[in-house]
């Protein structure tokens, strides 16, 4: 198809975590400036607010269906955007948090779009990511930082490092091999204690972490021992952040050698 | 006269009420025309009720497929591969389908 004349385009904005607190002047004006707005949001309330920046908001949530598969629903999403932006219209994708982070829908919209020849383009977002480091204090460069879907850390043989940092996305869901759950239980929730077990002790601190989407909201900050992990109340919205458990390893080979660049440079080592 | 949405908006982005006590909320809150329940709701922080007494549904979150589209073991338990993009044509058969 050869749309480079078409005036359709898409752009995928990011409203932030908190209403009120994080949307940009950019993302704010993409939503004005568009013909028509999507969205998939944190809560009903922040829905309310983003109908106050545009005149035609369409809630990407009724495509979601008991039963149905999450991928067929995402497929939908994709499908209702990218239908407008055929139809020669601005569309904007409005999305809770940031964009483009553990959200397949914009990113395989803006693919689709740029690939049938239309301008698409994402703007970051506030994640809860971000939200993590300033409430809990945690600097990523200070030990590192290892972010894993937890489901895939299940399926996957991922190599873990217990002096990082260790983050784990959408725990409210993990295990579900058929991605049409909205959460699993506490048996799915134990089998990742497990595969955590070969790496942290039973009695290693973790924290239940979610950012607030309210004003009104704290946000939630629970810490707990890994090995009750599985009977903790967890959700959609839920992250788990493990700090190190052991001391980084300095490694003397490498030293060596950074010490002998340095003298060959006439610095000090 | 601010109702909830522009009081939430307004206190998400003031650096002094996003902060407030207590006592400077409902200072805060007195000054609009948000109904007492409401008020009441928002001073004891309890989102899901103010969610009710707008009459907002609970929504669904994003969740991203375990692994990037096609990544995985021979034997992967789960269809992490979404179909190639689909021509508009085949786009409009699928969504008749499904």
């Amino acid at each position: 198809m050869d749309a480079t004349r078409s005036s359709g385009s898409l752009v995928c904005v990011g409203l932030g975590m908190t209403l009120g607190a994080h949307l940009g002047p950019l993302a704010r004006s993409h939503i004005e400036q568009a013909d028509v707005v999507f969205a998939a949001l944190s809560d009903g309330v922040v829905e309310l607010w983003l109908n106050r920046m545009h005149a035609d908001v369409r809630s990407l949530q009724p495509y979601y269906r008991e039963g149905c598969s999450r991928m067929d629903t995402y497929w939908q999403m994709v499908g209702a955007m990218l239908a407008e932006v055929r139809a020669g219209k601005r569309v904007c994708g409005v999305f809770y948090g940031h964009p483009g982070v553990f959200a397949w829908v914009p990113h395989k919209a803006i693919e689709m779009a740029r690939n049938e020849g239309y301008h698409a383009h994402m703007e970051p977002g506030v994640s809860a990511e971000d939200c993590l480091y300033a409430d809990l204090g945690i600097d990523p460069g200070a030990y590192g930082c290892q972010h894993f879907e937890a489901s895939q850390l299940l399926f996957y043989q991922r190599r873990i490092d217990p002096t990082a940092y260790l983050i784990l996305w959408q725990v409210g869901v993990v295990g579900d091999q058929s991605m049409t759950r909205f959460s699993t239980n506490a048996a799915y929730r134990q089998v990742l204690v497990d595969v955590l077990a070969r790496d942290y002790p039973l009695d290693h601190e973790v924290i239940i972490y979610r950012a607030a989407t309210l004003p009104i909201e704290r946000p939630r900050i629970e810490r707990i021992a890994l090995g009750v992990l599985a009977q903790a109340k967890i959700g959609m919205a839920e992250t788990i952040v493990i700090p190190p458990a052991r001391p980084m390893q300095a490694d003397p080979e490498i030293l060596a050698r950074l010490n002998a660049l340095d003298r060959a440079v006439g610095m000090p080592s | 006269m601010l109702d909830v949405i522009d009081f939430m908006e307004r206190m998400g982005g003031d650096a002094q009420l996003s902060q407030a006590s207590p006592s400077e909320l409902t200072l805060a809150l007195a000054d609009t025309g948000i109904s007492t329940e409401l008020q009441s709701a928002m001073l004891a922080r309890d989102a899901q009720q103010v969610e009710m007494l707008l009459g907002t549904k609970a929504v669904c979150m994003l969740v991203a497929p375990p692994g990037p589209p096609g990544f995985g073991p021979h034997h992967a338990p789960f269809p992490v591969a979404p179909p190639p993009p689909l021509p508009e044509e085949e786009w409009e058969q699928y969504q008749g389908e499904h």
